[in-house]
């Protein structure tokens, strides 16, 4: 009896699991064509709006602006942007960095 | 005033979660407040998974320390039930990363962890006097919850120079060493400095380990008295050592990109602790001889025991990245020093070394093939002469502070992806002195952004025998996984792998009766939340 109620218990899990799959909109990651402007959210955090950004997203985000090079941002504005690249995969290998909790 | 009214208005928008990028126009410096989370949990099904973070090891039964886990699996692969049992536990843990700013130089972090394993904690305190409760780490999880279980992991403060390639970062940070966590890997407090050019990188750093003044009650003496200003043991007539007691690591290491595809690397690390025996008795791992013959207890022997010690490690390494994705490293490391003997009461002389290459070779536009190997030397006889296991940092309570993840098996060693516990046939590459030769074949296989799979297979032999084992093959891992990104920020895996244990476990169950411990097989199903 006990084993039927752990195994429902999973299949219920992996049923949501897809449940979600079904639901959730077209990932947010997309490859946007990058506009030939400055990301000023991402540059300066400014007119960000209500806009919250997954670690990943912000990390891709950044990617995307760097690639722009020269011809859109400054020396000075694409080392900040190196530098804010370097911060979130910091974080991200952070909050990865041990698998276990001692 | 103003300011001070958009600042608060950023303080509170910033609860929302995620990463939230708060600013204005108006302001000259944008206050950047950023969340980040990663939650994992695990549904795990094994005789060898007990919720507890303790190593195979060479100990009697293959494992000294099996009573801390959710399941009391001291009998699991012993010879009483020559059957292993079973068990299911469930774990989880929550990542919480703040980073906070308010110019582009500046930076503070903080990453506290909560986790627990389902069941742990709360009322089972006092149960039969049992203390059946985990060291806090597990906790939590119990029915009515309550537990303290919030863990600081990360408390420093991340300092840029305006216009130099130069970077501090002061406070309680993760550090991995050069070579794949193998030397230290943990979060430690200390100092880092370090400047990065295109070609260039140049670190240097100091982190205390441990740091405590010694006094009488702490040298577990319960009474003493004082003679000429000091406090003196009345058992003994001796004096208390009443000093601090410290534990460093030091490192300086640097990388030079001499290509777009080759990067060659030097380090050098130094371990200095004068912690002593009062806190970690010295009587080092014992094993009995397999077979029940006459017990042949090996004590005094210290592998796992850091006091009173001075140990460097001079290493070199190179990578070499190549096509869509291909990577071949090396590394080599020296470690010598001094270390304290506790049957000899002498000083050793250690000489040791570690070698390492792996490689990761792309095969076709979806699949990746990757193998690894690592050599660490051995001691066979390590109360006679110089000292040539190789060892890295372990804590004051004796166990390794390095974690050797990048095979990416799920028992042999610490596996990437986890939560709570942590129990693996070797800990560390040092294997308690007897130095292992280790390698590792996989292959890993995108389906669809979405689906992928790896398999992986390793093995590992010790190299030497202080423990005198009837074999030197430790074992075969043959592991699994199959991931599914359901969404972007989200991935459930099924894992599942074995261990089946060689020759150098033959005999050692736990009664030294001549049985064999029983293979260890774990299955999980482990979900990752990132955002």
């Amino acid at each position: 009896m006990k084993k039927i109620i752990v195994v429902a218990t999973l299949f219920l899990v992996f049923g949501a699991v897809l449940h979600a799959e079904e639901k959730s909109p077209q990932s947010a990651v997309a490859a946007e064509v990058a506009a030939p402007e400055k990301d000023e959210c991402i540059l300066n955090a400014k007119d960000c709006g209500e806009q919250a950004l997954s670690l990943q997203s912000k990390i891709d985000r950044l990617k995307q602006e760097i690639a722009k090079g020269k011809k859109v941002y400054s020396s000075k504005e694409l080392r900040k942007l190196r530098n804010k690249l370097e911060d979130a995969n910091d974080i991200l290998d952070e909050l990865l960095f041990h698998p276990t909790n001692k | 005033m103003k300011r001070m009214k958009k600042m608060n208005r950023c303080a509170l928008v910033m609860g929302v979660g995620g990463t939230l990028v708060a600013g204005s126009a108006n302001l000259a410096l944008a206050v950047e407040n950023e969340f980040h989370i990663a939650y994992t949990a695990r549904a795990i099904a094994s005789n060898f998974d007990d919720g507890s973070c303790t190593s195979l090891g060479s100990g009697i039964g293959g494992y000294a320390n099996g009573v801390n886990g959710v399941f009391n699996k001291s009998k699991s692969l012993s010879s009483l039930a020559h059957k292993s049992h079973d068990g299911f536990l469930v774990e989880n843990k929550a990542a919480i990363n703040y980073s906070g700013k308010v110019d582009d130089d500046l930076k503070l972090v903080a990453q506290f962890n909560i986790s627990y394993l389902f069941g742990q904690g709360q009322y089972m305190e006092g149960y039969q006097n049992a203390n059946l409760k985990q060291s806090g780490y597990a906790d939590g999880g119990g029915l009515g919850g309550g537990e303290v279980n919030i863990r600081t992991k990360a408390l420093y403060v991340d300092y840029r120079l305006e216009d130099v390639p130069v970077r501090f970062k002061v406070g309680l940070q993760p550090f991995t060493d050069a070579y794949k966590g193998t030397i230290l890997s943990n979060v430690a407090a200390g100092i880092v400095s370090s400047y990065e050019t295109d070609k260039f990188e140049l670190q240097a750093g100091w982190f205390r380990l441990h740091a405590v003044e010694l006094d009488y009650a702490k040298s577990g003496s319960g009474s003493y008295s004082i003679q000429d200003g000091k406090y003196v043991d009345p058992g003994t007539g001796q004096a208390f050592d009443d000093s601090w007691r410290t534990d460093d690591f030091y490192l300086l290491q640097g990388k030079y990109k001499a290509t777009n595809a080759l990067t060659l690397g030097a380090s050098f690390y130094a371990w200095q602790s004068d912690w002593k025996s009062t806190f970690n008795s010295g009587t080092g791992v014992g094993s009995t001889s397999p077979n029940g013959a006459a017990t042949t207890t090996v004590t005094g022997l210290t592998p796992l025991n850091q006091d009173d010690l001075e140990l460097y490690y001079a290493g070199g390494n190179a990578e070499y990245k190549f096509g869509k994705g291909g990577v071949v490293d090396g590394s080599f490391v020296y470690n010598f020093g001094k270390r304290v003997n506790h049957i000899l009461k002498a000083k050793q002389d250690v000489r040791a070394f570690e070698t390492q290459a792996s490689a990761k070779i792309p095969v076709g536009p979806n699949g990746v093939a990757h193998t690894a190997f690592i050599y660490t030397s051995g001691d066979g006889t390590p109360n006679h002469g110089s000292r040539n296991d190789f060892g890295g940092v372990v804590n004051v309570d004796g166990m390794p502070e390095s974690y050797f993840t990048s095979p990416n098996t799920l028992l042999m060693f610490t596996s990437q992806i986890g939560a709570v516990s942590n129990r693996n046939v070797l800990h560390s590459v040092a294997n308690e002195g007897t130095g292992i030769t280790a390698g590792f074949i996989g292959y890993d296989h995108d389906f669809s952004k979405k689906l992928s799979a790896t398999t992986n297979v390793g093995f590992a032999a010790a190299n030497k025998n202080p423990f005198q084992r009837l074999g030197s093959y430790i074992g075969t891992e043959l592991s699994g996984e199959v991931g599914y990104k359901f969404k972007p920020t989200a991935t459930v895996r099924l894992q599942g792998g074995t261990v089946l244990l060689g020759s150098y476990y033959k005999g050692t169950a736990l009664e030294g009766d001549g049985s064999n411990p029983a293979n260890p097989y774990t299955a999980r199903i482990v979900l990752s939340y990132l955002f």
